[in-house]
């Protein structure tokens, strides 16, 4: 087990507020039979950005990538454990992926865009998936780009290559693509790890303002970012050569009075 | 305690002069102009050789249907009819296969799983066309007899058999070209549409499909080009009837009827009876030309598409109906699309009724496609075992080590092992350091735009029907240079043959070397050349390796340059001297017994020489493959 300093005091458990919209219960995953995580309990609120911090190689895109099943992808990529998304397991064959990657969100690390238009990069998911009638398709399209702060810049060229525009705004049109689809929960993986300063900002900012309508998950590297978003972390720590969740608690309380010895030393070397 | 030397300092670096032309530099132009050279000189040689026709005949020689060579008539419209049906038969199968299967193999088969098949489509690739014409002759050719009695034909050799045998030829090109096309497509383009929901066939369809379409047309115009100058697999089941044109041309019963077509006249004996007219001759090259010409543009086009298709596509911007529309439609329904997200539905699983029939057709698309893969993997199998079947019990030690004896009905075929190694090994001689010329050219020396250009020299040199190799080395070394039939000039055929092979080997080899290397020795003050000899080189000897041993693969098995430059039937042994020095050969041995020999003691030995001719070229490409492979997928993520 990972040393704990102390014992946690404050932060109201999370559990007596609202059900949680996403759960994670003795989740652990290998791949090609070496242990990445194991023991990973999360239980993570609606209507918030809930953060995922950690050292790197500690299987916080793994974690990431099993809540949307993302994870089937990757080849002898083995799952045991529960994920619970509104009290449904999602890893049990009664779900099928494709249905639940519709309805939770991601962004990755690096935008990617496909060679298409702007607009049709922002429809590709709900065209393809037939969720918005055909004629529906442009006002989706704005709703998308207006709720991901890009519509102003791309309103006049909508029909030019998605490839033409800056890496924050294909980062954004990315976000758009998700939002395109209604989701409940987004991902986002270190999503700004690509971004300048100020494209990092509007990201931000998008995300305190998401967050009134969507739950979020957001992996970073980046501890004043966490501090200035996130609701609530998880800290995701090597124990052993194996990821696991050695602190979960509430922003402030995670960042300026740690419990676990692994925390602190993380966030000692943390910038 | 030895004293340290103080360091001295020369006061000025040497005088850097602008070009240097070290050795390396002059050997790679060299090698570089000798490729080119013999392209150009081809193209020149048949340009020049055809014109007294040309004058003789006029357009009539393209539009007429008339080929009799005594009344000096020479209109050549059925075999154009016939290479452009057999090819269009062999596209219109192997295209819809080829893809269906590299999209299987790319987008659905696990990584290990596509090694295999990708090593099982290369094996396929490398089984010798002569030995494909036997299997066309002895089992095809009575199954097209079979399955069209109603038509009542007058033999299986029809223009319909040779197409279906074409298609399995160029089937591996297809799909390997194709899947190349596939891999080209970024994984994580893939991943994100799955992050979005789409379904596996959902990401193929509507994200890989599209960025690799120019690749699989590239595919499929490269498989063409190969599909069009076929010489010796054609030849043998075509039936060869000349001034056939059919009535009706787009009806089945018209590629149920014998043909010509131009790689098959080419194979045929009047080569050698033309050669002392010149206007007779100058007919035969017309049709080499012809087949240059077509086969070369179809492979050029082919080859810009890939180089093209490679590179990332940009999005063509096309309006959409209806846009300044919908801007203001959009606000009203803005308050609409913009209410509390719908509460969560009870269950994940409730699918409506549209996903699931779309889920069904998914399903059966992919059944279709891993269908397509079985198929060819199939037909690989299935060949080797028919051939190993009939021709297992040949197999002895006496069938190595005794010479031809009896036409062919008795003995053994020792000497005609020896002059295939005799043959090939001349090929590695020349070819080596020709590929090696080149590939220092495209990898190290070149820039982008000429590195494509001379790309597609490559490809254009591996396009090239090998027939016209033969009919080049007719002219120029058995004719011009007096050497009569001779090994000299059938091994450096076949090493010009083999060059895009080894060439493109090494080239990705090269491409998959680190940066660094280059760079610290750079760093460490080397030159071009330096590093060229210190790093390059060595570094990239597995690529030199596994494109020699596929090359030599290819070269064991080719007849077509050979039979008029380099090989005879029977009574030659170990050649002396350069002129007039024939050798006895594999290809050849089983392209002449297969023609017309129904003897069932020849029939053991013509399988027997088939299942030794393809013991040498899948041993050799079998040790080459892996390796091969795994520098390909590098090259190609690079």
């Amino acid at each position: 087990m990972l040393e704990i300093v102390r014992e946690p005091s404050c932060c109201a458990t999370p559990e007596t507020i609202t059900p949680a919209v996403l759960e994670t219960r003795d989740l652990g995953v290998s791949i090609g039979g070496r242990a990445i995580l194991r023991n990973v309990n999360l239980s993570i609120r609606p209507r918030q950005v809930f953060g995922i911090i950690g050292p790197s190689g500690a299987g916080k895109s793994t974690l990431l990538k099993c809540i949307n099943r993302l994870i089937d992808l990757t080849p002898h990529a083995q799952v045991t454990g529960e994920v619970l998304f509104n009290q449904q397991s999602i890893l049990s064959q009664s779900i099928h992926p494709d249905d639940l990657r519709a309805r939770i969100g991601m962004l990755f690390q690096q935008p990617v865009v496909f060679p298409k238009s702007t607009y049709h990069n922002v429809i590709f998911g709900v065209k393809r998936l037939g969720l918005v009638a055909r004629k529906d398709l442009p006002a989706a399209a704005e709703a998308a780009l207006r709720e991901a702060a890009l519509w102003d810049e791309v309103k006049d060229r909508l029909h030019e290559s998605a490839l033409k525009l800056s890496v924050g705004q294909q980062q954004r049109l990315c976000l758009a693509r998700s939002l395109a689809m209604q989701p409940e929960v987004i991902l986002m993986d270190e999503p700004t790890s690509a971004l300048d300063p100020r494209s990092t900002e509007a990201i931000e900012q998008l995300m305190t303002r998401l967050k009134e309508r969507h739950t979020i998950v957001l992996v970073t590297h980046n501890i004043p970012q966490a501090r200035r978003v996130c609701d609530w972390l998880a800290c995701v720590c090597m124990n052993d050569g194996v990821g696991e969740v050695a602190e979960t608690a509430c922003c402030d309380q995670m960042l300026d009075n740690p419990c676990c010895q692994a925390v602190v030393e993380y966030l000692k070397a943390a910038p | 305690m030895t004293a340290i030397a103080p360091l001295s300092l020369s006061p000025t670096f040497a005088p850097s002069r602008r070009k240097r032309w070290s050795f390396t530099f002059a050997f790679s132009v060299i090698g570089t102009a000798v490729a080119i050279g013999f392209v150009i000189a081809m193209v020149a040689l048949f340009a020049w050789q055809t014109v007294p026709v040309l004058q003789h005949s006029g357009s009539g020689y393209l539009t007429a249907n008339n080929w009799h060579y005594r009344h000096e008539l020479f209109g050549a419209l059925s075999m154009i009819y016939g290479t452009v049906a057999v090819s269009v038969v062999a596209v219109a199968i192997a295209a819809p296969v080829g893809i269906g299967a590299a999209i299987f193999t790319s987008e659905f088969l696990p990584p290990r799983v596509r090694v295999v098949v990708k090593i099982i489509i290369e094996l396929l690739a490398g089984i010798p066309s002569v030995v494909y014409g036997l299997i066309g002759i002895l089992y095809l050719r009575n199954f097209v007899y079979d399955s069209f009695e109603t038509f009542d034909l007058l033999s299986g050799d029809t223009l319909l058999t040779a197409g279906i045998l074409l298609a399995v030829m160029i089937l591996p090109t297809v799909m390997t070209l194709s899947d190349d096309a596939l891999r080209g497509v970024p994984a994580l383009q893939r991943q994100a549409a799955r992050g979005l929901g789409l379904s596996r066939f959902g990401a193929m369809l509507h994200i890989a499909l599209p960025q690799a379409r120019v690749g699989l047309l590239a595919a499929v115009l490269l498989a063409l080009g190969r599909a069009l100058g076929e010489a010796i697999a054609v030849f043998l089941v075509v039936g060869r009837q000349d001034n056939h044109m059919p009535a009706n041309v787009f009806s089945l019963r018209a590629l149920l009827e014998p043909g010509q077509t131009l790689t098959s006249k080419l194979g045929g004996a009047e080569v050698n009876i033309a050669y002392g007219d010149p206007l007779h001759w100058a007919a035969i090259v017309g049709l080499g030309l012809m087949l240059l010409l077509i086969a070369g543009l179809v492979t050029i086009v082919g080859a810009w598409l890939e180089t093209r298709g490679s590179s990332p596509s940009m999005y063509s911007g096309r309006g959409i109906k209806g846009e300044g529309r919908s801007a203001n439609d959009s606000t009203l329904q803005l308050t609409a699309l913009h209410k509390e997200p719908s509460p969560p539905t009870p269950s994940l699983s409730t699918r409506r009724g549209r996903i699931r029939r779309h889920r069904f057709i998914e399903g059966s698309t992919v059944t279709a496609f891993a269908f397509c893969t079985t198929i060819a993997c199939g037909l690989m199998l299935v060949l080797i075992a028919a051939i190993f079947y009939r021709g297992g019990s040949a197999l002895s030690w006496r069938f190595f080590t005794e010479q031809i004896r009896l036409v062919g009905a008795d003995g053994g075929i020792f000497f005609n092992i020896v002059g295939t190694l005799i043959l090939i090994f001349t090929a590695l001689v020349v070819c080596t350091p020709i590929a090696m010329a080149l590939a220092l050219m495209q990898g190290v020396y070149f820039r982008k735009r000429a590195a494509q250009r001379l790309g597609i020299v490559l490809y254009l040199l591996n396009g090239t029907p090998s027939i016209l190799f033969g009919l080049f080395g007719l002219i120029v070394f058995v004719k011009f240079f007096g050497w009569g039939k001779s090994w000299l000039s059938g091994g450096i055929l076949l090493g010009i043959m083999m060059l895009p092979t080894v060439t493109v080997a090494l080239i990705e080899r090269i491409k998959v070397l680190p940066r660094k290397y280059i760079e610290a020795s750079r760093g460490l003050g080397l030159s071009t050349s330096q590093t060229i000899w210190s790093v390059i080189v060595p570094q990239s000897r597995s690529g030199l390796v596994t494109g020699s041993l596929l090359g030599l693969a290819r070269a064991a098995g080719e007849t077509a340059p050979i039979m008029f430059t380099a090989t005879i039937f029977a009574g030659a042994m170990f050649p002396h001297g350069i002129t007039e020095s024939p050798v006895l050969s594999l290809p050849y041995h089983i392209f002449v017994l297969a023609q017309d020999s129904f003897d069932p003691r020849v029939a053991e030995k013509l399988w027997g020489t088939a299942a030794a001719l393809l013991l040498i070229v899948l041993l050799l490409s079998l040790i080459a493959l892996p390796m091969r492979l795994r520098t390909h997928e590098e090259a190609a993520g690079a």
